[in-house]
């Protein structure tokens, strides 16, 4: 057995790094720069639990954000009052949350 | 908006052939009454950017004014007899066996349940033997994932419990004990039911439903009254049937339930031989987990018949409700040897089945890496992390941390009919519609027809289509496909990641496959030691590449790399100018191929294959086109390196590409392979004009002529080598 490690991601994100924000706002399928790639695998490979994801409110029309809840079974929380009309807004948005929760600052970028 | 829950429900079997009939099986989550037509699926891509969703109503099959109910699952894998042995003036008795707790902490679960007596691991983890009330239990905790061995006495003198780690662990070095008077209630009766691994809830029918269902492993159990053998239950034998062999005088043989994995290792499993067909007394085992399920056995709510000339292809009954519709999947399967067209589609349905119903998203770390976006969680999706009664894919873990081996039919699929979910189903029917855009006239079958009938299936065929992910193929299916190719058949595939990992169908386990993950490959989980051998057949499981037949022997091209952030295009090699292939690439003004698409833009995207000489891509095969700026998004798979470098990506490692195959086989035929998922999704693209619906109709109006091709002269290209010898059979045994 190998279970997956939640505390394997050790890459730490360097928040004066805003150019990386950017270009990861003008290209959100990439390609990336290696730094940008490494600032997304860090954000992906959070804990299951209160890692951010959508739900589908509407089908392909409006997505409302949710944290997971880590536990089998039991549904994420809602984030109240955040909803998105796209999946790019959503994970530019989700993207700025991540960057704030784990370097500590807010990324002071413009929205596109 | 319209709920995709509110009654959910399966077919049984999941594919007929036309004049047969399919069980409608549903439960209701609200509605009591509902309606159900049948429509035949021409795409079932419902996304507004999409191809185009189509459906095609049939005037058969349907029905309005359904009553339904909510129907129970009853889900954790047991055994039971429902008489357990005689005790029959009987005044002690003992009861012994090994167990391997895989949870030790969070709920109670039974072990053993025989009337009045309960053997249990509390939700502390220490061990508990229950009479009526008077209960002893053991002061330490179980070490998940240990063997020990347990002894339980009822005597004059009371209750005892002698539990002793079968290897000294850590934690426990000496047998550990507990005592308890014994109480007024009386031992277990000849008419008392017993049951390994669950607690009798109550009985539905004939049918037990159980509670309290164990994760673990039980080895070895026995029943002695005053030091009289009753019952020892043999559990390495009969490893693929359906019940455990009791090889005590009464021959009280248990019923297994939701198929508890087989073929497990015992307490005595010391690496010297890796299947349990070597030693079956290595492997006397087997694994139980609260969330098997591989029937939910619900009544049936309409018969669907088609008409004897129904077409064959994806169909679904449709349920509706006020605010609820709900599609349930079936197929109608060509008959074999009764071909109505020249070409067969092959709908991949082990992949189906082993997809169904993934958990993934929510229960696995490397999801969002592996998908490289925020994860996007649907009603079906919300709806199976809360009801996990449902059963799990073969891409999940059990709650016990230990892979799905199993993947049944006789369950709603929620991620396997038209809706959010895309991957390999949805994928799929974009070639359907592209097929009848092109006005190709194609009979539809099913991997388990495949297994089935082997040859007789596809010998009427001048071509065979493979779909977006063949992934899974048993013995019969591979060597099936294979002997068509090598007799002149045609082979198109139209799709990535095909042929690799070995699964097996079995009579005795009608509409489940078995897959073990083993220790390579692009896996969600990892197989146990000495747990890699397919209980259903012996056969050694895992990647058909470690048992000598890579895709590439197959169909020139094999699975190198995941690329799911964005898909790329081909380009057209040099290699391709020959003009004996000229054929492919008619009326194309560009070399470059599939610059676009549903799935990430592009051709070459989701899962790709590459040549490679050395893993059995034939004498003569062509690289037709390769991938360009795969990126950093194409991640090698394990199986493609040997020791780790930082060198994995599509930016620094030539392996990560796709390459488009082309090759001859004897007598005629031919092997085309796209060898990339997202080539299927990218037919439809400008409704059908583009290079890859180009190229595809090119190919398959070539392939439809019988006049044959020339066999690959020995020498070939400059870039072929010799061919890989494919080792026919070598490693299947014949089960026990």
């Amino acid at each position: 057995m190998l279970p997956y490690d939640p505390d394997n991601a050790t890459y730490e994100i360097d928040g004066t790094r805003t150019d990386l924000a950017l270009e990861y706002r003008d290209q959100l399928r990439g390609p990336y720069s290696l730094e940008l790639q490494r600032v997304l695998d860090k954000m992906r490979s959070t804990p299951m639990k209160g890692r951010f994801a959508l739900v589908v409110v509407e089908p392909f029309r409006k997505f409302a954000l949710a944290r997971l809840s880590g536990e089998r079974g039991v549904p994420p929380e809602m984030v109240d009052g955040v909803t998105y009309a796209s999946i790019a807004e959503a994970e530019w948005d989700i993207f700025k949350r991540r960057w704030q929760e784990l370097t500590g600052r807010e990324l002071d970028v413009p929205d596109p | 908006m319209t709920s995709t829950t509110g009654l959910i429900g399966y077919c049984q079997p999941l594919k007929i052939h036309g004049d047969a009939t399919t069980a409608l099986k549903v439960s209701s989550n609200g509605p009591e009454t509902c309606s159900v037509a049948v429509h035949r699926i021409v795409c079932g891509d419902i996304d507004p950017d999409g191809p185009g969703a189509e459906f095609e109503k049939m005037d058969w099959g349907g029905a309005s004014g359904l009553h339904v109910r909510h129907q129970p699952v009853n889900a954790g894998s047991f055994a039971f007899a429902a008489a357990g042995p005689d005790t029959a003036g009987a005044g002690t008795l003992r009861i012994s066996m090994n167990v391997w707790p895989t949870m030790t902490r969070g709920k109670r679960q039974c072990i053993l349940h025989w009337g009045a007596l309960r053997f249990e691991l509390a939700s502390d983890g220490r061990l508990q033997v229950r009479l009526g009330e008077m209960a002893a239990t053991l002061e330490r905790p179980l070490v998940k994932r240990r063997w020990f061995q347990a002894e339980l006495d009822v005597a004059a003198d009371g209750l005892s419990l002698v539990v002793a780690p079968v290897a000294p662990c850590a934690v426990w070095t000496d047998p550990s004990r507990a005592h308890a008077p014994r109480g007024a209630t009386a031992l277990p009766k000849a008419e008392d039911p017993i049951f390994f691994a669950a607690m009798l809830d109550r009985w539905q029918g004939d049918v037990p439903f159980v509670a309290d269902a164990y994760n673990g492993k039980i080895e070895v159990p026995s029943i002695r009254v005053d030091g009289r053998l009753l019952a020892q239950w043999d559990f390495s034998r009969e490893q693929s049937g359906t019940r455990a062999f009791d090889a005590g005088p009464d021959g009280c043989h248990l019923t297994l339930v939701n198929t508890p994995m087989r073929g497990a290792a015992g307490s005595n499993w010391n690496g010297s031989v890796e299947s349990w067909v070597r030693d079956p007394s290595q492997y006397a085992a087997i694994h139980f987990h609260d969330d098997d399920m591989t029937d939910c056995g619900w009544q049936t709510t309409l018969q669907i018949t088609p008409p004897a000339d129904a077409q064959s292809g994806f169909y679904i009954a449709r349920m509706t409700a006020e605010d609820v519709q709900s599609d349930v999947p079936f197929f109608v399967s060509a008959r074999p040897g009764k071909p109505k067209a020249d070409v067969l589609l092959l709908a991949p349905t082990a992949t189906y089945l082993s997809y169904a119903n993934t958990h993934i998203k929510f229960d696995s770390h490397n999801t969002e890496n592996l998908y490289e976006a925020p994860m996007v969680l649907s009603e079906d999706e919300l709806y199976l992390n809360e009801h996990r009664e449902l059963g799990l894919s073969q891409y999940d873990t059990h709650a016990d941390e230990s892979g799905v081996v199993y993947a049944s039919e006789r369950r709603p699929m929620l991620n396997t009919r038209p809706g959010l979910y895309t991957f390999n189903y949805l994928n799929d029917t974009h070639i359907v519609k592209w097929l009848e855009d092109q006005g190709v006239s194609h009979d539809v079958a099913t991997d388990e027809d495949l297994h089935r009938y082997g040859r007789a299936l596809l010998n009427p065929y001048r071509v065979v289509m493979t779909a977006s992910h063949p992934e899974y193929f048993s013995t019969e299916m591979w060597d099936a496909l294979y002997g068509y190719q090598l007799d002149g058949g045609r082979h198109m595939y139209l799709g990535g990641n095909g042929f690799y990992w070995r699964i097996a169908w079995s009579d005795d386990h009608p509409g489940v496959i078995e897959n073990r993950r083993g220790i390579s490959g692009v896996r969600t989980w990892e197989g146990e030691p000495g747990e890699h051998h397919l209980s259903f057949t012996g056969e050694p499981g895992g990647l058909w590449r470690t048992h000598g037949r890579a895709p590439q022997v197959l169909a020139g091209t094999g699975f190198s790399s995941t690329l799911f952030v964005r898909s790329t295009y081909f380009r057209r090699s040099e290699d391709s100018r020959d003009p004996d292939l000229s054929f492919i690439f008619e009326g194309l003004n560009s070399d470059i191929i599939g610059d676009f698409g549903y799935r990430g833009g592009g051709a070459v995207g989701l899962e790709i294959d590459r040549w490679d000489a050395d893993l059995g891509s034939p004498l003569g095969s062509v690289i037709l086109a390769t991938s360009e700026h795969v990126g950093l998004g194409g991640l090698l798979s394990g199986e493609e390196y040997i020791t780790t470098t930082r060198a994995l990506d599509g930016v620094q490692n030539g392996r990560v590409r796709c390459d488009m195959v082309f090759f001859a086989t004897p007598k005629g035929g031919a092997v085309w392979s796209a060898g990339s998922i997202a080539w299927a999704t990218s037919l439809l693209w400008n409704k059908g004009e583009n290079s890859v619906s180009r190229v595809t109709r090119n190919v398959l109006r070539r392939f439809l002529d019988p006049a044959p091709f020339p066999e690959p002269a020995a020498g070939g290209h400059a870039r072929f080598s010799e061919p890989q010898t494919c080792s026919q059979h070598d490693s299947t045994v014949t089960p026990v």
